[in-house]
């Protein structure tokens, strides 16, 4: 069961916030969420191809994303997600969480 | 929500795959233009792109792995690990599933037949509104006939009621006449039952009014007699004489709303009135059933109060044809009761002939297939203690009990679904073999199909079996120290409870077995007892054919002596013929069942119950024929004079004598004998005595009766009983049909039927149960085999190590074979020591089924015990000589 993702310098559990908050611009495809991830980072965070697709199946079952064919950029046919509302709710949730949690670190970095 | 996704999701589990992979195909080519775009070169680009992307399998199993929820992959995996295990024992496996499928399949048989007998509703829509209306006659219980009139006179009741008529009738169809039976129904009979024609239309309300010459035929008719005719339509036949068109095939399925259902046409009541059949045009005449439909909310009680507030008005209206009788009717309540399962047929009570012996054959199979569950829990049981082993490690590798537990209950499943598939094809074939022993010989009353309900029974059947023997071996794995044979370095569990435990299980087995064995010695010995009981006539070769003048030509004189007497002039001198003779009754074969008061002036029984006295009309001959014995006295000499006579020669039986003329030689006495309210009184002198028969069955005892002269005008119909000269039953048989319709044209005959065919067929229930009993008797007793052995077989390996020390220390083969044995005659006595109290009570519930035999009979218990110990002996012959077998050295070198 290799659920956890592969990607070592990814914070674990991490991966699901990172394409909900991607998503949340508008509709993208799989090719693209990763390209978006690692522009916006400025190549540090690398998303393995590997782990991102079993992320996105595990978000449809959640029903936090919905998939619909459509044409990419080039006119090919890609499967793009958007967000449903229950995945907006869960992404403001976990990023309030997330916040919570890197001051919490920092906190403990700086003082303990 | 997830499940509903989870579900859609693996509803279209291929599509799924393709999205995936043309997904990924999108994303690979997205990759490679941007390698491109970076200078790579085409097939840099392309192996870079596959690195990056990683395995599509991999990627496709990782989807797989989520929508799956991880309870049900772990299931599936034990599934999986369960089925290879099962294969890879296939003899534990055939052994189990054979037991079980047994098992299961003798209980879908059986309660296939009980369903189609007892429990099926009429195949109509809504069947449970279905209400018939009765006459309440207080403490002279119910009626369910009514006349025309009543019916007429309950229009306008507050739920719809439609009525029918049946009525035997004959039928002529291409110059053949033969019997049927046929309904009269009112027009809106079909509309209320709610069926449609599978051809043509039903009888309309229209067809009723106008009185129309047409008749709807029943499937069974149309396959039957009309070979399935694509042009029924319009076809005619002639019903009692009268000539009606076909204009419909009624569904198949249905031929009434009795029970067993035996309507063969239906004609349209009005039809029937104006030409006079089905009985009588008579509008007052009793008769008539009637049902309707109550609303489907309405409990049966408000539908009884609102009828009988009408039913009260017809009766002050005088309206009712009982009443224009000067009966008392104002008493006579009206009652509705449920009738979904149909109207109890008045002649042919199936149900209450068959219920007793169809429930304890239930009870039966469902001991056989405890027994056989009892017998897979214990190769379950042998089978986990030989994998003691395995279970140890791999609990110790971390495996929870509970999926442990998880795992034998899903081989238990796999079991019972293997042992119910087989049991339902076994089902099959059984039940064709009951429908072939013919109940009540009634082609098509008994149809057992796989319906819904039978097939939820088998499931239900299957699945608590499953539990039932898949329980046992799943509470060890609970309970016990499954770590200790692993720390031992054995590779077996512990001995004791575990040896109590399977012992115990064959044990069980044991008992039940004596519990069938005994219960089928009891069925089989009543069938040899009912074969072999003494009739009082001599059942060999003679057959009987009833000469029938009613709806003939010669209804109005009946079977006259003239006729009667040229009949058996002409029969007797056919050749092949040796005697012949009429009878209005024939004994166990059938005729018309007449009683007459009997009197002996100044002797003998005076009060009215017990002077009604069995007799019968008879020609010479008859005796002779039926082979019925002269005690004393001679034969009667030809016909009676007529039947206001005042005095004859009769002959007697010699219950009649004994009852009528105690201690006093009979012949030459007279007594008298009158009809109920009827003031003729004939004297009749005694010139013969004869042996008594048993008229009835071969079950019911013999009565006193007494046998007059035929006499002109009297009997509409009489029985011939023809005994043909060795081997020529086939021929005589349709040359006295020709002499007889050589005298008399046109009239009726029946088939001939040999009367040695009518015992057979009343002994149906018996011969029923006796081979079912016998079948069930054998498969438990080889199930009691198949557990001993695999259990005495098991525990000689387990000591061989002890049995080779035994020997090592100068221990003979034989006390070694004693040792063996003991062990299994051991069990087997304690099952016997269960079984035999059982077996008492069992006998006694089948108490009212057996005849000559007691139900605690010490012989049945006997031959019960004897087998289980011959099975026992049988079944460790071969453990115990595989225990002799065992070489000291060898045993004590392998641990």
């Amino acid at each position: 069961m290799a659920r956890s993702n592969k990607n070592a310098e990814l914070l674990p559990g991490t991966l699901d916030l990172l394409i909900l908050r991607a998503l949340r611009g508008g509709a993208m495809h799989g090719y693209g969420i990763a390209q978006r991830l690692r522009d916006v980072s400025k190549d540090v965070l690398q998303v393995g191809e590997s782990s991102l697709y079993p992320a996105l199946q595990r978000l449809l079952l959640d029903g936090y994303v919905r998939a619909e064919w459509g044409a990419s950029e080039n006119n090919r046919r890609a499967r793009f997600y958007t967000l449903t509302a229950a995945g907006r709710k869960q992404l403001t949730a976990e990023q309030e969480e997330f916040e919570r949690m890197v001051v919490a670190i920092q906190t403990v970095l700086r003082f303990a | 929500m997830r499940w509903l996704r989870r579900i859609t999701y693996w509803l279209q589990f291929r599509s799924h795959g393709d999205e995936l992979r043309e997904e990924l195909d999108f994303h690979r080519q997205a990759l490679i233009d941007e390698m491109r775009a970076r200078g790579l070169t085409a097939s840099d680009a392309r192996d870079a792109a596959r690195r990056t992307l990683g395995s599509e399998t991999y990627m496709r199993e990782e989807a797989r792995a989520i929508w799956l929820s991880p309870r049900l992959e772990s299931l599936w995996q034990d599934w999986r690990y369960a089925w290879r295990g099962l294969r890879r024992a296939p003899v534990f496996t055939f052994v189990a599933v054979a037991s079980l499928a047994v098992g299961i399949g003798a209980n879908t048989a059986i309660f296939g037949v009980i369903h189609s007998l007892l429990l099926a509703r009429l195949p109509i829509p809504a069947p449970e509104q279905l209400v018939a209306l009765r006459r309440d006659l207080g403490a002279k219980g119910v009626d369910e006939r009514f006349s025309r009139d009543e019916f007429d006179a309950l229009v306008g009741a507050p739920i719809p009621l439609t009525m029918f008529v049946s009525s035997g009738g004959t039928l002529e169809i291409d110059g053949v006449t033969t019997n049927t039976s046929l309904d009269a129904v009112d027009g809106g009979y079909f509309g209320l039952l709610g069926i449609r024609a599978q051809r043509g239309r039903l009888i309309s309300r229209s067809d009723d009014a106008d009185a129309a010459p047409v008749a709807v035929v029943t499937d069974r008719f149309w396959r039957g007699r009309l070979n399935a005719d694509s042009a029924v339509l319009g076809r005619i036949i002639t019903v009692d004489g009268q000539k009606l068109s076909i204009i419909g095939v009624a569904p198949a399925g249905f031929a009434g709303v009795r029970f067993p259902a035996l309507a063969e046409i239906f004609v349209p009541n009005r039809t029937a009135m104006v030409f006079a059949m089905a009985g009588s045009n008579d509008r007052r005449r009793l008769g008539v059933s009637i049902v309707g439909r109550r609303p489907a909310p309405q409990p049966i009680d408000r539908a009884r109060s609102n009828i009988a507030v009408l039913w009260g008005h017809c009766c002050a209206a005088g309206q009712l044809a009982a009443a224009a009788r000067g009966e008392t009717v104002s008493s006579a309540g009206i009652a509705v009761v449920d009738v979904s399962r149909g109207i109890p047929h008045p002649k042919l009570d199936l149900r209450g002939q068959y219920r007793s012996v169809l429930l304890a054959l239930m009870a039966g199979v469902g001991i056989l297939l405890l027994a056989a569950c009892a017998n897979v829990a214990n190769l379950l049981l042998v089978r986990s203690s030989a994998r003691a082993g395995e279970l140890a490690v791999r609990v110790a590798l971390g495996a929870s009990r509970g999926r442990l537990v998880t795992q034998l209950v899903i081989e238990s499943v796999q079991i019972s679904l293997l042992g119910a598939l087989l049991g339902v094809l076994l089902a099959r074939w059984g039940e064709t073999l009951f429908v072939r022993a013919r109940i009540g010989d009634l082609p098509g009353v008994l149809t057992p199909r796989a319906g819904p309900a039978v097939l939820a029974f088998t499931a239900i059947v299957s699945v608590a079996s499953g539990i039932i023997f898949g329980v046992l071996p799943a509470l060890r794995v609970l309970r016990s120290d499954l770590i200790t044979p692993l720390k031992q370095g054995g590779r077996r569990a512990p001995r004791g409870r575990r040896n109590m435990m399977d012992r115990g299980l064959v044990a069980l087995q044991a008992a039940l077995a004596l519990l069938l064995v005994s219960g089928a010695t009891l069925f089989v010995q009543t069938l040899r007892n009912l074969q072999q009981a003494n009739l009082g006539f001599d059942a060999s070769q003679q057959f009987a054919v009833t000469v029938e003048t009613r709806r003939t030509s010669y209804a109005r004189q009946g079977m006259t002596s003239q006729m009667a007497d040229e009949m058996l002039r002409r029969v007797r001198a056919l050749p092949g013929v040796r005697t012949a003779g009429f009878g209005s009754r024939v004994p166990v074969y059938g005729g018309r069942g007449s009683y007459d008061n009997v009197t002996v002036r100044g002797a003998g029984p005076t009060d009215a119950e017990a002077t009604q006295t069995w007799f019968a009309a008879v020609t010479p001959g008859y005796f002779a024929t039926l082979g019925i014995p002269f005690m004393s006295g001679h034969d009667i000499e030809g016909f009676g004079a007529s039947a206001s006579a005042t005095s004859r020669d009769v002959v007697i039986n010699d219950l009649f004598a004994k009852k009528f003329f105690p201690n006093r030689d009979p012949i030459g006495q007279v007594f008298e004998d009158s009809d109920t309210g009827d003031t003729l009184v004939t004297e009749n002198r005694v010139i013969g005595v004869v042996a008594s028969s048993k008229f009835m069955s071969p079950r019911a005892p013999a009565d006193p009766m007494y046998f007059v002269p035929v006499t002109n005008d009297e009997w509409p119909y009489l029985v011939l009983v023809v005994r043909p000269a060795d081997g020529a039953l086939e021929t005589v048989g349709p040359a006295v049909a020709r002499a007889i319709a050589s005298v008399a044209p046109g009239i009726a005959q029946s088939d001939p039927a040999l009367v040695a065919a009518s015992i057979d067929s009343a002994l149906a229930r018996e011969r029923i149960s006796a081979g079912l009993a016998a079948l069930f008797g054998a498969v438990a007793l080889s199930l009691v085999a198949v557990g001993l052995y695999g259990v005495m077989l098991y525990h000689v390996s387990e000591r061989t190590n002890e049995i080779g020390i035994r020997m090592a220390l100068g221990a003979s083969s034989s006390s070694v074979l004693v040792l063996v044995l003991r062990e299994s005659l051991a069990v087997v006595g304690l099952g016997l020591a269960a079984g035999i109290p059982l077996a008492l009570v069992a006998g006694r519930a089948v108490g009212s089924q057996l005849y000559g035999v007691t139900p605690y009979g010490v012989w049945s218990l006997c031959i019960a015990a004897g087998s289980l110990i011959a099975v026992a002996i049988a079944a460790s012959l071969v453990p115990a000589r595989k225990a002799v077998g065992v070489d000291p050295l060898v045993a004590l070198r392998a641990e």
